[in-house]
């Protein structure tokens, strides 16, 4: 019964990824879907294991010196740690106390240890990819620099092995606080966007500490105190014990992880059952008549985009995060261009560079807004209202791309002109910068919405599946990432041979735009078509 | 008012609507009545214009639903036989949505939402959000949906299930009256006392093939339509 459980939830979990399951057409589609899925995979892996290596790398060349060989090991674990927390604290959320299988699960002869066994195996093995993410590259690089003696080899393993123990304690005891604030809550949405606006605080802020570190190893004349890394007890001892071999530091690691893992699982499913069948619904709000207020067709079709938006904390996290990035990277480029100025009076050359490295950081974290994407997904059973309503399916498809616009462009234009003012650019690349980045978002939503309609993802049981999963998202994401470098790449180019920022600037507003007029085009004749024949 | 010619749909090699020809006028209540998988929400699908079909034709009030959907998408309400809607809305929220495509005015939509909203005793929790809906009190949004803007045609999915004995029976007197207000009705339902009590026309499908239609009369004669039905569920088609 467990493994049955087991084989379903992984599936499940598979299936949110590949779109397995549907139907025969579905089902060559998803051949190609999960090809490119594994492609997109590994090249991540690639990436995060480069960042994390090099990382690792900086560390262990500096603990020649000092001799703080745990360091590196301290400072992965640290980052493997908050990896998995963020990485599974919703996970664990959505599939322990929120899922929306609990009930018929229940009403099935299953012991209830059972169904909730079979999630935590699975949040488990999410937690046990994160980890491997991070600390396969750190362990790969600390045994190339440095090794690891027999007994820390033998720690290595087992640390690896019990490090998502701990991560899963703390995901599930979040997710568990989440899920009891929220319940409470008429606005759910906040709770969920706080939370994660906090742990991405805490994720900035580890990364600047070891940025910090990195960069203070690079500096032979500086002398490092690491003492305060010592205080993080748990992450020390988990570096002690890998790179030193220090049993003692071993066995207070796996009794501060053992032990809060085994009392906290054991309390939760003997609870488990309480509290997935507790109501904690909110109180009744009464319904008041207040006078109606009128739109036109468009008007209410946008207004229920945005409705939609900003009810989901998923939608906005994943599909909106952007847009707080935007913001950030632009106030950290304000802040640093006094030093970058300096630099550019003595180099005239990077002053050629500079307005588009700066544009395409802006248009980068512009473009990792996928509102349109996965909202043909998000229709889902709902279809039949559009489709049997009196609207003309380009409406219903330009609502989608305007609510992109709303949601995105504002912040994109301010952030540009921040920068623009930040960089003292001059008029022609001010007004570059700004119509690049502007017709960057209106290219991610049109392109973003092609895709959403060409790969639709019905077979979602939770809506973060429709989000964060399926061919649309992936494709719109890496689709406009590739293009955002073959601007860099052309900005630099023709940085060197002399041309100003502006033109290429202007070359790719006008590409950007010529293609949303094309995808534009397709949305009145067969993108219509095709939606006003979407199935559910 | 509606008038399905020859409609044939299949899913691959099955046939799930084959040759289907009904004419339903206006002022009529028809009854479609079939046993699971007979092709009778294929059919309804293909009216509202949800589901594209192979062979014939329907017009509604006139108009192709191939050729001019809009046009005949303005004249009709559909109700699913699951009531799906947007669960991040609140009743009173998503019925405004409604009454915005439909382009139905603020005084109509305002006196319409009460009334249907006091008929079915969901007035209360009009500001709730869908997403805390029982499945009755999604149909009953459902429902008000259907005929806040007055369609001239009312096409019904299985619309009594979920629905308490008095929502039933309100929801029965409101589709009379639409239907002597010169609307017509299409539903089908599994609820033959139903349809033998309400309706002047029905039609038994069976595997995807009209075996019988007509006025109730000539339909059932003295029998019952349940005996009726049963008999024609042994023959073979």
């Amino acid at each position: 019964m467990f493994k049955t459980l087991l084989k379903s939830r992984f599936s499940a979990f598979w299936a949110s990824f590949s779109g397995a399951g549907a139907n025969k057409k579905k089902k060559q589609q998803s051949m190609a879907t999960k090809v490119l899925l594994i492609l997109l995979f590994v090249f991540l892996a690639g990436y995060l294991a480069v960042a994390f290596g090099a990382m690792a790398f900086g560390m262990d060349i500096m603990a020649k010196e000092t001799g703080d060989f745990w360091v590196s090991q301290t400072l992965g674990a640290m980052v493997a740690s908050l990896f998995c927390i963020v990485g599974s604290v919703f996970t664990a959320k959505t599939q322990i106390f929120e899922s929306k299988d609990n009930e018929l699960l229940l009403a099935m002869p299953i012991p209830p240890r059972y169904i909730f066994l079979s999630r935590i195996t699975m949040l488990l093995v999410v937690n046990y990819a994160l980890e491997a993410l991070v600390m396969l590259p750190v362990i790969f690089v600390h045994t190339i620099v440095v090794g690891y003696s027999p007994l820390g080899a033998l720690f290595t393993l087992l640390v690896f092995i019990m490090l998502p123990f701990f991560t899963l304690t703390l995901s599930v005891l979040l997710a568990w606080v989440i899920s009891a604030v929220s319940a409470r809550l008429k606005n759910k949405t906040v709770i969920s966007v706080l939370f994660t606006v906090f742990f991405l605080v805490i994720y900035f802020v580890a990364c600047g500490a070891f940025g910090g570190f990195i960069g203070a190893s690079g500096d032979e004349e500086a002398n490092i105190d690491f003492s305060g890394l010592k205080k993080t007890y748990i992450f020390y001892w988990m570096g002690s014990a890998m790179s030193d071999g220090n049993a003692l530091s071993f066995l207070f690691f796996a009794l501060c992880t053992i032990i809060p893992a085994l009392l906290t699982f054991y309390l939760l499913n003997r609870s488990f059952v309480k509290i997935i069948t507790t109501n904690t619904g909110v109180k009744k709000i009464k319904y008041v008549a207040k006078e109606a207020k009128t739109s036109t067709q468009e008007g209410a079709l946008v207004k229920k985009e945005l409705k939609r938006f900003f009810s989901s904390s998923a939608y906005i996290l994943n599909a909106g995060m952007g847009n707080i990035m935007t913001v950030i990277l632009a106030v950290m480029a304000a802040l640093l261009s006094s030093e970058l100025m300096l630099m550019l009076e003595q180099e005239p050359m990077l002053g050629k560079i500079i307005p588009t490295v700066v544009a395409m950081i802006i248009i980068f974290s512009a473009s990792m807004n996928l509102v349109s994407a996965p909202s043909i997904s998000l229709e889902d059973k709902c279809l039949w209202i559009l489709q049997s309503a009196p609207i003309e399916p380009k409406k219903v498809l330009m609502s989608k791309i305007y609510t992109h616009i709303i949601i995105c462009e504002p912040l994109t234009l301010i952030s540009s002109i921040i920068v623009a003012i930040a960089f003292k650019f001059s008029a022609l690349n001010f007004i570059a910068i700004i119509l690049t980045s502007l017709s960057m978002v209106a290219l991610t939503g049109f392109f973003g919405l092609f895709l959403g309609l060409k790969f639709p993802k019905f077979d979602w049981q939770n809506e973060t599946v429709a989000v964060k999963q399926g061919f649309a998202v992936f494709g719109a994401m890496f689709g406009t990432m590739i293009w955002t470098m073959l601007f860099l790449f052309a900005g630099i180019l023709f940085a060197i041979l002399g041309a100003d920022f502006w033109i290429v600037g202007l070359a790719f507003t006008v590409v950007n735009s010529a293609i949303c007029i094309a995808i534009g085009a397709y949305f009145s004749r067969g993108g219509a078509h095709t939606f006003a024949n979407l199935k559910h | 008012m509606l008038r399905i010619e020859n409609l044939t749909k299949a899913y691959g090699d099955k046939k799930a609507v084959d040759c289907l020809t009904l004419h339903i006028e206006a002022g009529e209540m028809y009854a479609f009545i079939g046993h699971n998988g007979a092709g009778k929400t294929t059919t309804i699908k293909s009216c509202c214009g949800l589901l594209n079909f192979d062979e014939g034709e329907i017009f509604i009030d006139g108009y192709s639903i191939k050729e001019n959907p809009i046009e005949c998408k303005k004249r009709i309400a559909y109700l699913p036989d699951n009531p799906d809607l947007y669960e991040f809305m609140s009743g009173i929220k998503y019925l405004n949505f409604i009454a915005d495509i439909y382009g139905v005015s603020k005084e109509d939509r305002e006196e319409r939402i009460k009334k249907y909203g006091d008929m079915l005793e969901i007035t209360e929790s009009l500001a709730q959000p869908i997403s805390s809906y029982s499945h009755g009190m999604k149909q009953k949004i459902a429902i008000i949906s259907a005929l806040v803007h007055e369609p001239k045609l009312l096409i019904m999915d299985e619309p009594f299930v979920g629905l308490d004995p008095k929502a039933a029976f309100l929801l029965k007197e409101e589709m009379k009256r639409i239907c002597e207000n010169g609307g017509a009705i299409f539903f089908s339902t599994h609820v033959l006392d139903v349809a033998e009590k309400i309706c002047d026309k029905i039609a038994i499908i069976k595997g995807g093939k009209l075996v019988k239609s007509g006025s109730m009369s000539e339909i059932k004669g003295d029998e019952s339509l349940e005996s009726v039905f049963l008999e024609l569920e042994d023959t073979n088609v």
